[in-house]
């Protein structure tokens, strides 16, 4: 049993840049936004992660990710299978497919040792044979539950994850600095929040997205003369 | 499944990394060792692309990786999309002998971590002056091989060459270095028998070239 002191600890280190997942080399279409000049502006910056939080990944993610969440808890890899099959077959976007499925390789990977589970071996396995897309917000969940954080704090540590490495790509961007990267982190916790409210009571079959200038960016992306991101 | 050695490739930006790539990769086929690359371009697929149009090896066995402008994070505290793409290589072609990663342009405290390789070779040239031995920069003195490149415009630059091979001897404390130019090859058999002998336990090849 986790106290509850251990929970809030594998909370931040879970949700910490510092764990290695590859998410600096995620801009998530913003890098095509700011090339393009779209995105000029912190004001600009806030609205785009409000956009993305608000019409895509808090109705589709961070569904997914509750319902791997619930499943790995309970035990029930199907679950889990169900939710990773049902995001990829929501994410239009090839590229953002791959990103996803990196991550969450690279997720199992350092988790598997951080972590020993039999959960999370069988999902190593069902990644390597191709039983599973092993889609990064599906793993998070999956591996949140394993490693004891609550549904809440499971999706808080992604959507913050998330967030600030779009913002940390936002600084390398040159669109915003770092101290006005804090205030729209602050800014946006009432969507970060928002967005938990509105996944937790979703099911999988009601996932829907409706980005179409951000997928229109990440779909652009891989086609950029120069890029510093993967996304 | 058995995994390939791993080698890493650091060094400053235009420093020589993918002309040691270009040099040494033909060597080491020549010697049977079946070879693939992962470059980490910092802003564009142009390293990738020379390696790919150079022909040196078909264009499957090298793979890009995008580093997000952090080139030192991808290959020492973050090395995950490496990793993978180590995992994807060896995947696709199960008898590889050896992965080379060249690490983005970077700077003189870029080092790898040994999570992702077995051994790093870090290149400079001499055209960035003849102090930076004694900078006592990581990358220089901790990697496994320094090779110092383009040493024949040294007297073009205003570099002291013999202050080089005087000075980096010291601060590197015993570890190994080799001069090269990249150009002509010289140097480069060297290279080739620290990656053999260093991350592939084989005879070094020099006696009987």
């Amino acid at each position: 049993m986790h106290s509850s002191i251990s929970q809030q600890l594998i909370l931040m280190q879970l949700s910490d840049s510092f764990f290695p997942t590859g998410s600096f080399t995620l801009s998530h279409g913003l890098e095509t936004l700011v090339q393009t000049r779209q995105v000029q502006s912190v004001a600009d910056v806030q609205t785009f992660l409000q956009i993305l939080l608000r019409n895509k990944v808090g109705v589709t993610d961070t569904v997914a990710l509750i319902h791997a969440h619930r499943g790995s808890q309970n035990k029930d890899l199907g679950v889990i299978r169900h939710a990773d099959r049902q995001l990829f077959i929501q994410t239009a976007i090839a590229k953002n497919r791959a990103t996803q499925r990196q991550s969450g390789r690279a997720l199992l990977m350092v988790a598997g040792e951080t972590w020993p589970d039999k959960r999370i071996e069988i999902l190593q396995q069902d990644a390597v044979q191709g039983k599973i897309h092993a889609l990064h917000p599906v793993i998070f969940g999956a591996i949140a539950a394993v490693a004891g954080l609550e549904e809440r704090d499971a999706v808080l540590g992604f959507l913050h994850g998330l967030v600030t490495g779009i913002l940390g790509a936002a600084i390398r961007l040159s669109v915003i600095g770092h101290r006005q990267a804090q205030q729209v982190l602050r800014a946006i916790a009432p969507d970060i929040e928002a967005a938990w409210t509105m996944a937790t009571t979703m099911p999988l079959e009601q996932m829907w997205s409706c980005t179409p200038t951000i997928d229109i960016a990440q779909m652009r992306h891989a086609k950029l003369p120069q890029r510093l991101f993967a996304n | 499944m058995p995994t390939a050695a791993r080698l890493g490739i650091g060094g400053p930006v235009g420093s020589g990394k993918t002309a040691l790539l270009e040099g040494i990769v033909p060597l080491l086929i020549q010697r049977g060792i079946e070879v693939a690359i992962v470059t980490n371009d910092l802003l564009t697929t142009e390293d990738a692309d020379r390696l790919k149009n150079g022909g040196i090896l078909p264009s499957d066995r090298i793979v890009g990786v995008e580093t997000g402008s952090c080139p030192h994070t991808a290959i020492r505290e973050d090395p995950t999309m490496n990793l993978l793409a180590v995992q994807d290589l060896e995947g696709l072609f199960p008898n590889l002998d050896l992965i080379l990663i060249e690490s983005g342009g970077d700077n003189l405290a870029s080092t790898f971590s040994y999570d992702l390789v077995d051994a790093y070779i870090f290149v400079i040239d001499v055209g960035a002056g003849d102090d930076i031995p004694r900078k006592n920069g990581p990358g220089f003195v901790q990697s496994d091989l320094v090779a110092i490149n383009k040493i024949d415009i040294a007297p073009y630059v205003g570099a002291d060459l013999a202050l080089i091979r005087q000075q980096a001897p010291v601060h590197r404390r015993g570890k190994p270095i080799v001069y090269t130019n990249c150009k002509t090859g010289e140097g480069l058999t060297e290279v080739v028998d620290f990656i053999l002998k260093t991350v592939l336990f084989r005879n070094p090849v020099t006696a009987n070239v």
